[in-house]
């Protein structure tokens, strides 16, 4: 099953679950509120931190345009530094060969480092089925794994767990003594890591950006995992969504520059690991092999379309961060690997609408996505396309078609419309006693479910105001 | 209808004034992109456009008046509305006028810029999500001890007066406008 088919349970019984999970609601509460003032902190730091944005997006814009040219650049540069490149068009050929590729090359075990694109494709259980052991190396991910999960967040994936929840984890399936210390925990994880590298035959990551001109991969990290997954195994292989590049060293810089300070309010991460090529002669650390695996999986549709503007996105994570609905529902409300406001537009920009329909929705357009975004991504614009899309598809309830159609059809014609208000008012009057409305039928009560509703004034603004110019 | 709309608006002149920052924001912004391919209503929504204005903002911005001298006694709070805030960009203008008005004490709530949750038909279609989020907006607004709560946005008010009344506290919702009047909470 890939990251973007949506889990069997449907999206309004996934966020009944999320809203009534108050240990969920209140992590979310403080994770959210502390990114987000920490990538304002680290933004008012940065200075002329506006005009960074705007150069950012430029280098998007303009990558995303040439994306052919720079794309069979950084083939070249890759190759030339000695590592394979393999374009896969979707979720199937990319998993496809890294599994044959582990299986040619004899590997046991596979160690990864954090990477949003194989949870996207579902590459650990394609190498699973293929008989491959598959261990985590992100603390985050390390958690998720064990406990048998989806990541709820693209940049923090166990932000819906507590320390105390964790603890029971490793207690349950690592025997460990049942503790909530954060340091506890992470050392036992880190002791089990340790083998876990050195037994590793192949190491996947993702890449944070591919460097057209170098073939350099820049991985950005804070754990230091990525450098292990990276140089011990005798196989690192490279798994990146085609837009992720950029023209040169000198774009990767500005592009640093806004990551950590609008993911995490840091100003670089611990690690920022930039690699080119495997081991060279006389290196003492390094691949044997470095094979890059370029997934398309929709991108290219994206890109030709609409919401190619999506593809901008940095995976900062800062739109889900400011996002008062994910606030409130967390990421596995959302069903797909990306949850969240790009979520809510890059799940159904690659997976399809059909089965995407609501998340276009969840989302009351306050805007605070697009001011977030480092590289100014129009996200309202995006999701109000998106619904279009939708809605031609005919994905929306009978009620609302109907309802809209009625109500632009009485608009168009000034004195039904009046009529239809003075009904609507001496009804709303006559229902509530001149007082608000506790109750409505379907649909409205899900208003009424926890707001009254306003008796319809007993003047129309025409009719007062005709009567004050007298 | 946007076309029956601009048709209508086509036979006035001079400054179209709304009451609330959404409705502004989609005669302003919207209406210029869903009309982009018209030749006939893409010029009219453009035309129209330029001359459309939020209350606060006509007021101060067009007419040059920050201080309309009106009266109140009382621990005022204002919320910010979305589109106003971050589609219009309009902010200071409210918070002015308001800071001018005579007994009035201006108190700022725990994130202020926050979504009241109401979001048009959002709030009918993701009821639940939307609940949460006025729930919320309502505690912040709660906890500043205000008498009354203002704003440039009808719907916004409207919602969160509908949520205040289960909440069975003090605080009043009026529209800027009311306030400026000096009518009575």
């Amino acid at each position: 099953m890939s990251g973007l088919r949506p889990s069997g349970r449907p999206f309004n019984v996934r966020v009944h679950d999320a809203l009534n999970d108050d240990q969920l609601r209140a992590a979310l509460t403080t994770v959210t509120a502390r990114f987000t003032a920490a990538r304002l902190n680290a933004l008012v730091a940065l200075p002329d931190s506006d005009a960074v944005r705007d150069h950012a997006r430029r280098i998007r814009a303009h990558t995303l345009r040439k994306l052919d040219v720079y794309l069979s650049q950084f083939v070249e540069s890759v190759e030339a530094a000695g590592g394979h490149v393999f374009w896969a068009r979707d979720a199937q050929e990319a998993n496809a060969y890294v599994t044959d590729l582990a299986r040619e090359r004899g590997v046991r075990l596979v160690v990864k480092s954090k990477s949003m694109l194989t949870e996207e494709i579902g590459l650990n259980r394609a190498l699973e089925a293929a008989g491959v052991e598959v261990a985590e190396s992100d603390l985050a991910e390390y958690i998720i794994q064990l406990a048998g999960e989806r990541p709820s967040h693209i940049v923090v994936p166990a932000v819906h767990k507590t320390a105390k929840q964790v603890g029971e984890l490793f207690h349950e399936k690592l025997g460990t003594r049942p503790t909530d210390d954060p340091a506890a925990l992470n050392a036992t994880a880190r002791s089990n890591l340790r083998e876990t590298f050195l037994r590793a035959d192949m190491g996947i990551t993702g890449v944070n950006f591919g460097v057209a001109e170098s073939g350099t991969i820049c991985l950005v990290t804070n754990e230091g995992n990525g450098r292990l997954v990276t140089s011990v195994p005798r196989l690192h292989v490279a798994m990146m969504g085609i837009e992720r590049l950029v023209p040169g060293l000198q774009d990767l810089a500005v592009m640093l520059q806004l990551l950590a300070r609008n993911a995490t309010g840091q100003k670089a991460t611990v690690y920022t690991s930039l690699l080119t090529g495997p081991r060279r002669p006389g290196e003492p650390d390094g691949p044997e092999e470095l094979h890059v695996v370029l997934v398309d999986n929709g991108r290219t549709r994206t890109l030709a379309g609409e919401l190619a503007e999506i593809l901008y996105c940095i995976r900062c994570g800062a739109c889900l961060n400011g996002c008062p609905v994910y606030r409130e529902i967390g990421g596995h409300a959302y069903g797909s690997t990306y949850p969240g406001p790009v979520g809510a537009v890059v799940t159904p920009a690659l997976g399809g609408v059909g089965a995407w329909a609501e998340l276009p929705h969840a989302s009351s357009l306050c805007g605070v996505c697009r001011e977030v975004c480092p590289v100014r991504i129009d996200l309202p614009s995006l999701l109000l396309k998106l619904r279009d899309e939708g809605t031609r598809a005919g994905h929306r309830p009978l009620w609302l078609a109907v309802g809209l159609k009625l109500y632009a059809w009485a608009v168009c014609r000034p004195a039904l419309f009046r009529l239809g208000g003075r009904l609507a008012s001496a009804l709303t009057r006559l229902v509530g006693r001149g007082d608000w409305l506790r109750r409505l039928p379907p649909p409205l009560s899900a208003w009424t479910a926890s707001r009254d509703f306003p008796p319809l004034a007993k003047q129309d603004f025409v009719a007062a105001w005709r009567e004050k110019q007298k | 209808m946007a076309r029956h709309t601009l048709d209508l608006l086509d036979g006035s002149e001079g400054a179209v004034v709304l009451p609330s920052g959404s409705c502004a924001d989609m005669l302003v912004h919207h209406y210029p992109r869903l009309m982009a391919d018209d030749p006939v209503y893409g010029p009219k929504a453009t035309a129209l456009s330029k001359r459309v204005y939020e209350f606060s903002q006509y007021v101060v911005d067009v007419l040059g008046v920050k201080d309309v001298g009106a009266r109140h006694d009382g621990r005022v709070v204002y919320h910010p509305s979305c589109h106003l805030l971050r589609g219009l960009g309009v902010d200071s203008q409210a918070r002015n006028l308001l800071a001018n008005v005579e007994g009035v004490e201006v108190v700022e709530p725990e994130e202020a810029k926050t979504c009241c949750g109401f979001g048009g038909l959002f709030a009918v279609k993701m009821g639940d999500i939307s609940s949460a989020m006025l729930q919320r907006k309502l505690d912040n607004l709660l906890a500043t001890e205000a008498d009354v709560l203002t704003g440039c946005d009808m719907s916004c008010l409207l919602h969160m007066s509908g949520g205040l009344r289960r909440r069975d506290k003090a605080l009043r919702v009026m529209h800027l406008a009311e306030l400026l009047r000096g009518d009575a909470p």
